[in-house]
C-alpha cells in the first residue's frame, strides 16, 4: 500500500509495507572505492563478521529458545522469490536462496554463493564460481542452472516481471528478451565450464556488478518446472537452498520459518526460528509494545517521543540510514511555471531544513541539500549545501525576477503527494505547502492520490504531474544506481546533456576509482544546481529491538552507526549471524 | 465503518407506511396551523433544543471563523509547532505549526459545508427522482426503483474510493460523491409519501378541477410530504459528515490545507499519545456536530408527528 | 406472494448484471494498474505491454466483460491479483467466516443491548433515563469506530494490561472488536426501539386496548414486545450485510484476517477480480437481505401489504 521509500526490499521493515530499514552512514568514499576494487575481481573479502564459529555466546538463551519476531504488512505478501514480484515480497522472503554475493556493514561485498568473481579485460564478461556444496532441499545442486533460468524467467515476457529495468540495457539480449526480440536463451547469463561456473555477458563494462548481484536470489529450476512460480507459499511445495525452511504460513496472520539442517551456505545464524507476523504498519508500535514483535521499524513520531521518554527503553532505539533514500519536491520542467529556472531557484530557497528537522524529522531523517545521502559513495553534501540553501529573501528576489512579484500573477499550484506516506512525509509536504505561502505567498493545494494512480501519472510520458512529492533509494551502493534514475528518459522531465554524459561516463569507467567518484560529483553538481527537484530529506530509519536481542549486527560500524544494516535479514547481507537472543529473553515465545 | 461511511441508514421511525398513513390524516388540517403546533412541540423539547444551540455555536464558530478565529486555517510557522494548549494557543498548535483553534473552527467550516451541501446534492437527485415515481407509477416508478436498488446494491464504500480516485480529492468532489452515494433513501421516502397522498381526497378534488398534474405535485403533494422528508434530511447532515470523516481517513478526502474534521482526527493518530489535543478536539468537534443534528433530527421527528398535539 | 418472490428475484439478478457492468467500468475509469507501481520510474515500456497482456488488459473493454461474465456465470471468479496463491473463491471462503464470527455476536450485542436500552428509555420517556441513554445512544453513532477502537487499544491493553491489543485464535480477541464494532449499531437499535415503542404507545389499538381494560402490563408486552421487533428488522437487518461483510478499521486495528480489509486493497491494488466478486457477493446479499425484510415486516405488521400497491419498496 504505501512506502516510505521506493526501495523495493522490505526485509527490515517492520510494518510490512514498506518502510524500509536503513543503515549505516559511511563518512568517505572509501567504501565506494573498496566496493569498486572488489569487483574488479580482486581477491573477494573472506572479512565476514565475527561469531561463524557456530558456538553462542555465553549469555545466549538455549536453542529453543532463538526464536526473532518481526512484522510486515499482510496486504504485501504475494511471494518469497524476488525475481516472482519484488514488490509483494512479506519482510523475511529471502532465506529461502543464496544470493551471490553478500552485503557487509561496512558496505563490502563479500562473497556468497559465488566464492569468487573474476572479469575479462574489457569488464564485460564476468565469471563467477558457485559454491559446490550448496544443495537445495529437494536434493538437487544448486548450479549455474538455476540462476540462468532465474534470469530467463526474470526477461520472459510472459512473466512482465515488475523489475526488468534493473537489468534492461545492461545484460546482453536482456531487454531484447523482454521486448519479445531476443529468445530466452540468448541473454547473456550462462553456464560456463562447468555446472558450477556462471558467465554474464554485459552490453558496457561493468564495474559495479558484483555489487548489483546483491539481488539475486536464485529460483529453483526444478521447483518452478514441476509447481510453478509460487512453489514458496505452501510448505508442501517448498523448495529452500538458503538457511531456513518454511514452516508454515497461514496467510493473513504469520509465517513461521525455522533452521534448515541441510543448508551448506556460509551463513552462520544463530535464531532457530523466524517469525513474520502480518499487521498493519500503523499497528507495530502496539505490538511491539505488548512484546509480540521484537523488532520494528519506522515508528511513529509519538512513538519514538514515548519510547526516548522512558529511560528503561532508551537502549531499544537504533537508528540507521537503510538504503540511501532521499525524498524531495520534484517539478515537471517542461512546463510553465516550472520551465523557468528562476521560478524553481525561488522554491529551493524556501525550505526550511533545519527547522524540519528539529520540529518534524527529530533522529528519523537528517537534511537533504543534494541527492546522494552521506556515506553513499560520492556524495558531496558538503560541496552542494549552498546551491539550494534556506534563504527566504533571495527566494522573493528569484520569484520576482521570474515575473511573479510577492507571488502575484503565479498560476493556481497543486502539489501531487503518493497515499500512504509515513507521519514524517505528510508533515514535511505540509509544512513546504505553508512555506510556499509564507515565503512566496503562492497558494499551494496538496493533493494526495492513491499509489498506483501517483505512479501512473508521474511516469506517464509526458508526465501528469507538474510539482510533487517522492522519493529515490539505492539498489546497489553505486552512485550510478543513484543518479541514473534522473538520466533522460527516466523518471523525471528534466533532460540535460551535460549531465547524461558524465553519468554514462562515469558508469562504465574502469579506471582509477577516485577519477570515478569525481565525475559522478561532477555530475551530481549540475543536477543540484538546475533544481529539477527540491532536495528535501535523507530517511535516517529508526528501529526499536528488544533489549533481550542482542549481537554483532546492533554495534557500531566503522562509520559509527549502529542498527540493523541494509537489506537486513535477508541472505544477501550478514545481519542475521550478528544477532542472538540473550537469557533475559521472555520463554515461549511465538 | 463500511456501515457509517457511505449509507444513509434507513431511517425506520419514518416507516414511510405508517408515517404516510398518520400524515395523510393529519395534513387535511390547515397547514399554517399544523406548523404552528410543530414548531411549539418542537421547542418545548429539551434535547431538541439542546441540539440546536449546539448547532447554532457551531455554525457561528464555523462560519464565523474567518472573522472570530486567531489565525487563517493556511498559516504555519513552524518554529511554534506540537504546542500543547496555552494561553497564547488555546487548543495548541500542530505538527507544522497550525494555530490548532483556528483549523478546529474552518475545520468545522469545511464539516457543515459538507454536510450540508451533500445533502442538497442528495435532495437534487432524490427528491425529483422519489416525486417523479412516485406521482407517475407504471414505468418511471420501475425505472426509478431499479435505480435506487443498483445504488442500494452497490458497495458504497468502494463507489466512493472509486470515484474520489477518478476525480481526485476536494471539498466539491467529496461534497459530490456523498451526495451521489447517499440520494436513496430521500428518493424512497418521497416516493411512499406521494404513494399514499396522491389517492387522498383533496388531491382528487383538484384533479377533478382541472389542476395540471404539476400543480398539484408542487401546491399539493410536495408541500404534504415534505415533513418526514425534513427529518430525514435532518438526520443526513451528520451521516454526512461521518462519511467525509471516514474518507478522509482512508486519505481520499479533502487537500490541504483545507482542514476538515476527519482528517485532522485521521492525521492526529501517529501523534495522539503524546499530543492528545490533536486528537480530542476535532473528536469533540465531530461528536457535537453529530449529536446537534442528531437531536434536532429526533425532535422534528417528535414536533413533526401530528399524533402529538 | 409467490409472484412477487419471482419479480424480486428477476429484479436481483437485473441488479447485479448492472453493478457489475458499474463496477467494471469505474475499476477501469481508474489509473494505474494490477501491477506493482513502477515506484522507481524506469520500468520499459515493453514490460508495461507485456504487463497489461499479462492480466488480459489489451482485449477491448466489452471483451473483458463478456469474459468475465462468462466465467462467473459458472462460477468462476478467477484468481486475486493481490494473492495469487489461491482463488478469488478461496480467499472469500477462507475470511468471510472469519468476518462473520466477529459480526454475529456484534449483531447479537447490538440488538439485545439496544432493544433493552430503547424499551427503558421509551417507558421512563423525558425522564432522566430517558436522556442518559439518547445521549449514550447518540455517543455510539457520533463517535468514528476507528476512534473507539484506538481507545479501546489504549485502555484495556496499554493502560490495563488486561487484554492483548488485538489478534486471532483466541476468545479474549473477540472481546475489543465486537465492543467497537456493535457501538454504533446499538445506538441506532436503541434509539429506533424507543421511537418505535412510544409511537406505538400512542397508537389507537393500544389505547382500545387498555380503554377494554386489558391490564397495563399485558398490553405493554403484548403489543410493544411484538413492536420492538420492527426495528430489528427495519434497522438491523439492512445493516447485516454492512456488519457481516466487515470494517476496515476494526479488522487493520485488532489484526483480524477478516474480509473486510479487502473492499480498500482491492481498489487500491486494482485487483479487478477481487472487486468485481466482493461487488456482486454484497449485491446479492443486500438483494436477499431487503427481500427477507419486506416479507418479514409483512408478517409482523398487519397494516402492511405485498404484493398490491406495495407502499414499500
Amino acid at each position: 500500500m504505501s512506502t516510505e521509500s521506493s526501495h523495493p526490499l522490505k526485509p527490515v521493515s517492520s510494518l510490512g509495507e514498506t518502510r524500509l530499514d536503513r543503515r549505516t552512514l559511511m563518512k568517505s568514499a572509501a567504501a565506494g572505492t573498496s566496493l569498486f576494487l572488489m569487483s574488479m575481481g580482486l581477491p573477494a573479502g573472506t572479512t565476514l563478521a565475527a561469531q561463524s564459529t557456530g558456538e553462542l555466546p555465553a549469555d545466549a538463551a538455549p536453542k529453543e529458545e532463538q526464536v526473532f519476531r518481526i512484522a510486515s504488512d499482510p496486504s504485501i505478501a504475494k511471494t518469497m522469490n524476488f525475481y516472482e514480484a519484488v514488490y509483494q515480497r512479506p519482510g523475511v522472503a529471502d532465506l529461502f536462496s543464496e544470493s551471490l554475493v553478500r552485503l557487509t556493514k561496512d558496505f563490502e561485498i563479500v562473497p556468497g554463493a559465488a566464492l569468487k568473481w573474476s572479469s575479462s579485460k574489457d569488464g564485460k564478461t564476468w565469471t563467477f564460481e558457485l559454491d559446490p556444496d550448496i544443495v537445495w532441499s529437494d536434493g538437487n545442486p544448486l548450479t549455474a542452472k538455476d540462476y540462468v533460468r532465474t534470469f530467463q524467467y526474470a526477461a520472459d515476457p510472459e512473466h512482465a516481471w515488475d523489475f526488468t529495468w534493473f537489468w534492461s540495457g545492461d545484460i546482453v539480449n536482456f531487454t531484447e528478451a523482454t521486448e519479445g526480440k531476443a529468445k530466452l536463451e540468448e541473454i547473456g547469463v550462462k553456464q560456463g565450464a562447468n555446472p558450477h561456473e556462471l558467465i554474464f555477458e554485459m552490453v558496457n563494462p561493468a564495474p559495479y556488478l558484483a555489487a548489483k548481484l546483491l539481488y539475486s536470489w536464485p529460483i529453483s529450476d526444478a521447483a518452478l518446472t514441476k509447481y510453478g512460480a509460487f512453489y514458496n507459499s505452501k510448505p508442501e511445495t517448498s523448495v529452500t537452498c538458503g538457511p531456513f525452511k518454511l514452516d508454515k504460513w497461514t496467510l493473513d496472520q504469520e509465517i513461521v520459518m525455522s533452521k534448515w539442517d541441510g543448508y551448506k551456505g556460509k551463513l552462520n545464524i544463530p535464531f532457530q526460528t523466524i517469525i513474520n507476523k502480518f499487521a498493519a504498519p500503523a499497528q507495530s508500535y502496539t505490538i511491539y509494545d505488548a512484546g509480540e514483535i521484537d523488532y520494528m521499524s519506522d515508528p511513529a513520531p509519538a512513538e519514538l517521543k514515548l519510547m526516548e521518554a522512558d529511560p528503561s527503553k532508551k537502549g531499544e532505539i537504533f537508528q540507521g540510514v537503510a538504503d540511501f533514500a532521499c525524498l524531495y519536491f520534484f517539478f515537471d520542467v517542461t512546463k510553465a511555471p516550472f520551465d523557468n529556472l528562476k521560478v524553481r531557484q525561488a522554491f529551493s530557497h524556501v525550505i526550511d531544513r533545519d527547522t524540519m528537522q528539529k520540529q518534524i524529522w527529530g533522529r528519523q531523517a537528517k537534511p537533504a541539500p543534494s541527492f546522494l545521502a552521506p556515506g553513499f559513495p560520492a556524495s558531496d553534501t558538503e560541496g552542494l549545501k549552498d546551491i539550494q540553501k534556506f534563504d527566504p529573501d533571495l527566494g522573493k528576489q528569484l520569484l520576482s525576477e521570474a515575473g511573479f512579484p510577492d507571488g502575484k500573477g503565479f498560476p493556481k499550484l497543486t502539489m501531487t503527494v503518493r497515499g500512504g506516506g509515513t507521519p514524517v512525509e505528510v508533515a514535511t509536504t505540509q509544512a513546504y505547502g505553508a512555506a510556499l505561502k509564507q515565503y512566496l505567498n503562492i497558494d499551494c493545494e496538496l493533493q494526495t492520490i492513491d499509489r498506483q494512480a501517483f505512479y501512473a501519472d508521474l511516469n506517464a510520458k509526458p508526465t501528469k504531474i507538474l510539482f510533487g512529492w517522492v522519493s529515490y533509494g539505492m539498489d546497489y551502493f553505486d552512485p550510478s544506481n543513484m543518479l541514473g534514475v534522473w538520466l533522460t528518459g527516466g523518471r523525471h522531465s528534466w533532460s540535460n546533456p551535460a549531465y547524461d554524459k558524465k553519468v554514462k561516463e562515469a558508469t562504465t569507467f574502469l579506471g582509477p576509482a577516485a577519477q570515478r567518484i569525481k565525475m559522478f560529483q561532477d555530475a551530481e553538481r549540475i543536477l543540484v544546481s538546475d533544481v529539477p527537484a527540491v532536495f528535501a530529506y535523507f530517511i535516517t530509519t529508526i528501529q526499536f529491538m528488544k533489549p533481550y536481542v542482542k549481537g554483532d549486527a546492533l554495534t557500531a560500524d566503522k562509520n559509527g552507526i549502529a542498527a540493523i544494516h541494509f537489506p537486513g535479514f535477508s541472505t544477501a547481507d550478514t545481519v542475521l549471524e550478528g544477532l542472538y537472543v540473550t537469557k533475559d529473553a521472555p520463554k515461549g515465545r511465538s | 465503518m463500511s456501515d457509517q461511511a457511505t449509507t444513509a441508514p434507513v431511517d425506520p421511525a419514518l416507516p414511510n407506511a405508517t408515517l404516510a398513513n398518520a400524515g395523510g390524516r393529519a395534513l387535511v388540517q390547515e397547514p399554517r396551523s399544523a406548523l404552528y403546533y410543530a414548531g411549539r412541540r418542537f421547542l418545548r423539547q429539551r434535547l431538541a433544543m439542546i441540539g440546536l444551540v449546539i448547532v447554532i455555536i457551531l455554525m457561528i464558530a464555523g462560519f464565523g471563523a474567518p472573522l472570530l478565529a486567531p489565525t487563517n486555517y493556511a498559516d504555519a510557522n513552524l518554529m511554534d509547532a506540537n504546542q500543547f494548549p496555552s494561553h497564547s494557543h488555546w487548543m495548541g498548535t500542530d505538527t507544522i505549526g497550525h494555530d490548532f483553534l483556528s483549523r478546529v473552527m474552518y475545520g468545522t467550516r469545511t464539516s457543515l459545508i459538507v454536510g450540508f451541501a451533500a445533502v442538497i446534492v442528495a435532495c437534487l437527485i432524490g427528491i425529483p427522482l422519489g416525486m417523479l415515481a412516485g406521482m407517475k407509477g407504471g414505468l418511471a416508478d420501475f425505472l426509478v426503483m431499479r435505480l435506487v436498488e443498483i445504488m442500494t446494491a452497490f458497495p458504497g464504500l468502494l463507489f466512493a474510493i472509486f470515484l474520489m480516485t477518478i476525480f481526485g480529492a476536494g471539498v466539491d468532489k467529496i461534497i459530490l460523491v456523498i451526495g451521489l452515494t447517499s440520494w436513496v433513501t430521500l428518493c424512497r421516502l418521497m416516493r411512499a409519501q406521494l404513494f399514499t397522498l396522491r389517492e387522498q381526497e383533496y388531491v382528487q378534488a383538484a384533479r377533478a378541477m382541472g389542476a395540471t398534474e404539476l400543480s398539484i405535485a408542487v401546491r399539493h403533494l410536495l408541500p404534504n410530504a415534505i415533513a418526514p422528508v425534513i427529518v430525514a434530511i435532518t438526520l443526513a447532515i451528520p451521516t454526512a459528515i461521518f462519511a467525509e470523516a471516514g474518507l478522509s481517513f482512508l486519505g481520499v478526502g479533502i487537500n490541504e490545507p483545507t482542514p476538515s474534521l476527519g482528517k485532522m482526527v485521521a492525521d492526529s493518530a501517529p501523534y495522539v499519545r503524546v499530543y492528545w489535543h490533536l486528537g480530542l478536539f476535532p473528536t469533540v468537534a465531530i461528536a457535537l456536530i453529530m449529536l446537534g443534528f442528531s437531536f434536532i433530527g429526533d425532535g422534528l421527528r417528535d414536533a413533526l408527528d401530528p399524533r402529538q398535539n | 406472494m409467490g409472484r412477487y418472490l419471482i419479480g424480486r428475484l428477476l429484479s436481483l439478478i437485473f441488479v447485479l448484471f448492472a453493478v457489475s457492468l458499474i463496477a467494471f467500468m469505474l475499476m477501469h475509469a481508474v489509473p494505474g494498474g494490477p501491477f506493482a507501481p513502477d515506484e522507481k520510474g524506469r520500468l520499459p515500456e515493453a514490460t508495461r505491454v507485456a504487463q497489461m497482456k499479462k492480466y488480459g488488459l489489451d482485449k477491448p473493454i466489452y471483451v473483458q466483460y463478456v469474459r468475465y461474465i462468462w466465467h462467473a456465470v459458472h462460477l468462476d471468479f478467477g484468481v486475486p491479483f493481490q494473492s495469487p496463491t489461491e482463488t478469488v473463491t478461496g480467499l472469500i471462503a477462507r475470511t468471510w467466516p472469519v468476518t462473520i464470527k466477529i459480526g454475529v455476536p456484534t449483531i447479537i450485542l447490538a440488538y439485545t443491548v439496544g432493544t433493552a436500552l430503547g424499551l427503558i428509555a421509551a417507558l421512563r420517556q423525558n425522564s432522566i433515563i430517558d436522556y442518559v441513554v439518547s445521549f449514550t445512544a447518540t455517543l455510539g453513532i457520533v463517535l468514528p469506530n476507528f476512534v473507539v477502537a484506538m481507545w479501546l487499544i489504549l485502555f484495556f491493553s496499554v493502560y490495563l494490561g488486561w487484554l492483548e491489543p488485538g489478534g486471532w485464535g483466541k476468545p479474549q480477541n473477540y472481546i475489543m472488536p465486537v465492543l467497537a464494532y456493535s457501538l454504533a449499531p446499538m445506538a441506532l437499535v436503541a434509539r429506533y426501539t424507543r421511537s418505535c415503542v412510544l409511537e406505538v404507545m400512542r397508537a389507537d389499538y393500544v389505547r382500545t386496548a387498555r380503554a377494554k381494560g386489558l391490564a397495563e402490563n399485558r398490553v405493554l408486552f403484548w403489543h410493544i414486545g411484538r413492536n420492538a421487533l420492527i426495528p430489528l428488522i427495519t434497522i438491523l437487518l439492512p445493516e447485516i450485510p454492512n456488519i457481516l461483510t466487515g470494517s476496515i478499521f476494526i479488522e487493520s486495528v485488532f489484526r483480524i484476517p477478516g474480509l473486510g480489509r479487502f473492499f480498500v486493497t482491492s481498489t487500491q491494488q486494482r485487483d479487478y477480480p477481487m472487486i468485481l466478486a466482493l461487488v456482486l457477493l454484497i449485491a446479492a446479499f443486500w438483494g436477499i437481505t431487503y427481500i427477507i425484510t419486506d416479507v418479514l415486516y409483512t408478517v409482523l405488521d398487519p397494516r402492511i401489504r405485498i404484493g398490491g400497491s406495495a407502499v414499500r419498496t
